[in-house]
């Protein structure tokens, strides 16, 4: 096993190998354990520290905020006119964003891999040609349904509501192996049953030899005419500051995989790629909204896995609603008011139960570079997205009306919960659009995938096209949003790339 | 002052846990890093000198009673300051509901 910390680092440091892969989640991690395991030198470059999969599952919620969520959980895409703000949540520590995901795992839809494969001209990504690779990383993470006995209080009543009102719920799927519901995936789980890939994939890449080294914040690409010949950056310490010592790691070829929102920065940083103009563009959030409502029966959403069940019904709408809950503070957090006002929803706290629903987006995020080092994105919805917001927040209400709300509290800043006689009233359509509370956990598409060089930033092999030798491989590469959550298609394209690599 | 307004009950916030609280912030504010701090003390500092104006008062949060402050916030939530509020709220009650004592009285309920 190898793994070293940059904060220990007193002087500048250079390395060589094969394959330099900057970002350990989803995709990186997947690219090391593959190309090391095929006999390459493979050396992982991840901006964060290390954390212990137990160690995570045994901190408070705010614990894991301030320690390993990026910007401890406050990064914002700003809405540009009638969008709303989007809070972006990602992780800085080695396994990247799968140690903050509540691990669900869709496979994406045929309609969408066919679509790219017929409208990019890339004939190996339709959904016969991937299953290969979402077979192999559905097996080396573990997925499995969440049974039907782990679904939370909270997640049967939207269910009640909504199958009495026709519509269909499925159980997840999840990378899981002996989860006992403990609903708080996202900040670690205290039995490690949440299968992200500092438990697989990472552990492999160093059992065939990989380098893991963290606390290194890659800051550029070198390249020697229009080759990349490897990657330079800084030593990061505790407090999450660069040090003044620089590594510089050598290789025949470089991975990026630091995620949609950072490997075009650094691509930008290093004068790359920036031929086609889409460096950046193309920013896809899958726009996410909560829904709660005040039963009149204690529902302790909170008892159960925290996301278990989906219903894909209105999936024509581009819309899906997927289970959730967040911790009490959260809940909290999104009644209205201060004071005494609030007192009184956050006492019935007990009784709130919780859905989300998610939009199959257009896109049109863009990231800027800022000051210092962190990105600044902008988003602005499209028509068709803003339009279905107010429809999607309606279906949800009338479903938990459906299953015996008393109120609906919807995402709206400062707005009341509402009766089940005030939801046609509602003006959720005239509502401006920065007035919703929304999130999202999936930025893509940032250095999309194609086969046109105008019009795209890395071939389809995953090779960037304006220079050899650098590939990409996570979510930014993907052309289009995916409607579902997007870990394991991060995985399995990772996985294509990966092979392509090999060979 | 954000915190009292936000968990005064009736009257006045519990004390100690206010106490807890603050403490709790600053640690997660040192370790949270330069942006988090940064964009925190903005959403404290937006709200502290524009939220009054929403309840028609020149002057700034911290100079307000109990009771108005919590009414200048709530008003203020609802409009262009929704996103710093939820912000800080978020952060506040975040904190304020990891209390030991939550988890006592969940258990006694």
């Amino acid at each position: 096993m190898s793994r070293t910390s940059g904060r220990t680092m007193d002087r500048d440091v250079t390395l060589d190998c094969d394959v330099v892969v900057v970002g350990s989640g989803a995709g990186g991690a997947v690219i090391a354990a593959t190309l090391a395991e095929a006999g390459q030198r493979v050396i992982l470059l991840e901006e964060g520290p290390v954390l212990d999969a137990m160690a995570h599952g045994r901190m408070r919620p705010s614990e894991s905020l301030r320690s390993i969520w990026r910007d401890a959980g406050m990064t914002l895409a700003v809405g540009i006119g009638d969008s709303p703000s989007i809070n972006v949540t990602s992780a800085r520590v080695l396994g990247g964003s799968s140690m903050v995901t509540g691990g669900v795992c869709f496979r994406a839809d045929a309609e969408v891999l066919d679509g790219w494969s017929r409208e990019l001209t890339i004939d190996d990504l339709d959904a016969n040609a991937m299953d290969r690779w979402y077979s192999e990383v559905e097996r080396d993470v573990h997925v499995e349904p969440v049974p039907v006995s782990l679904r939370s209080r909270s997640t049967n009543l939207f269910i009640e509501g909504g199958e009495k009102i026709g519509i269909p719920f499925h159980s997840m799927n999840r990378n899981t192996n002996g989860c006992t519901g403990n609903g708080r995936c996202n900040f670690g789980c205290p039995n490690g049953a949440k299968m992200s890939v500092d438990l697989n994939y990472l552990p492999r890449a160093e059992r065939a030899g990989a380098e893991l080294w963290t606390d290194c914040l890659v800051e550029r690409v070198i390249t020697e005419g229009t080759r990349a010949t490897g990657v330079r950056g800084r030593f990061v310490d505790e407090k999450k500051e660069r040090t003044q010592f620089h590594f510089s790691v050598f290789a025949k070829r470089v991975v990026l995989a630091g995620g949609a929102a950072y490997t075009p920065l650094i691509l930008r940083a290093s004068g790359l790629a920036k031929r086609s103009g889409a460096l950046g563009r193309n920013l896809s959030l899958h726009p996410s909204f909560r829904v709660m409502a005040e039963f009149d029966e204690p529902v302790r959403g909170w008892h159960g896995a925290l996301q278990s069940a989906y219903s894909d019904h209105f999936h024509a709408d581009g819309m899906v609603f997927n289970s959730v809950f967040t911790p009490h503070g959260v809940v909290a957090a999104a009644m209205p008011g201060f004071g005494k006002h609030h007192a009184r929803f956050r006492e019935r706290i007990a009784n709130i139960a919780m859905f989300g629903g998610m939009l199959h987006d257009d896109g049109g995020g863009r990231l800027w570079r800022f000051f210092g080092r962190e990105p600044l994105m902008t988003y602005r919805m499209s028509k068709r997205d803003r339009a279905r917001v107010p429809l999607l927040l309606r279906r949800m209400a009338e479903i938990f009306f459906s299953a015996g709300a008393r109120r609906v509290f919807l995402p709206v800043f400062g707005s009341e919960p509402i009766e089940p006689d005030d939801l046609a009233g509602a003006p959720l359509e005239s509502t401006h659009g920065r007035l919703f509370e929304c999130s999202s956990q999936h930025p893509l598409g940032t250095c999309r995938m194609g086969s046109d060089p105008r019009a795209s930033v890395v071939r389809p092999t995953g090779e960037l096209w304006d220079v050899k030798n650098v590939y990409v491989a996570d979510g930014s590469i993907l052309p289009t949003s995916l409607g579902k959550n997007p870990q394991l298609t991060i995985m399995a394209m990772a996985k294509r790339v990966a092979n392509r690599l090999v060979n | 002052m954000i915190a009292e307004a936000l968990f005064a009950d009736d009257g006045e916030a519990n004390a100690a846990r206010l106490d807890w609280l603050i403490r709790d912030l600053d640690d997660f504010l040192n370790r949270a890093g330069a942006r988090p701090r940064l964009v925190f003390a903005l959403c404290v500092a937006v709200l502290s000198l524009f939220a009054p104006l929403w309840i028609g008062r020149f002057t700034t949060l911290s100079d307000l009673p109990l009771a108005e402050r919590s009414r200048a916030l709530h008003k203020a939530e609802g409009g262009l300051l929704g996103p710093p509020a939820l912000a800080a709220k978020a952060i506040l009650c975040i904190l304020w509901f990891e209390h030991p004592d939550v988890d006592r009285e969940e258990r006694a309920r």
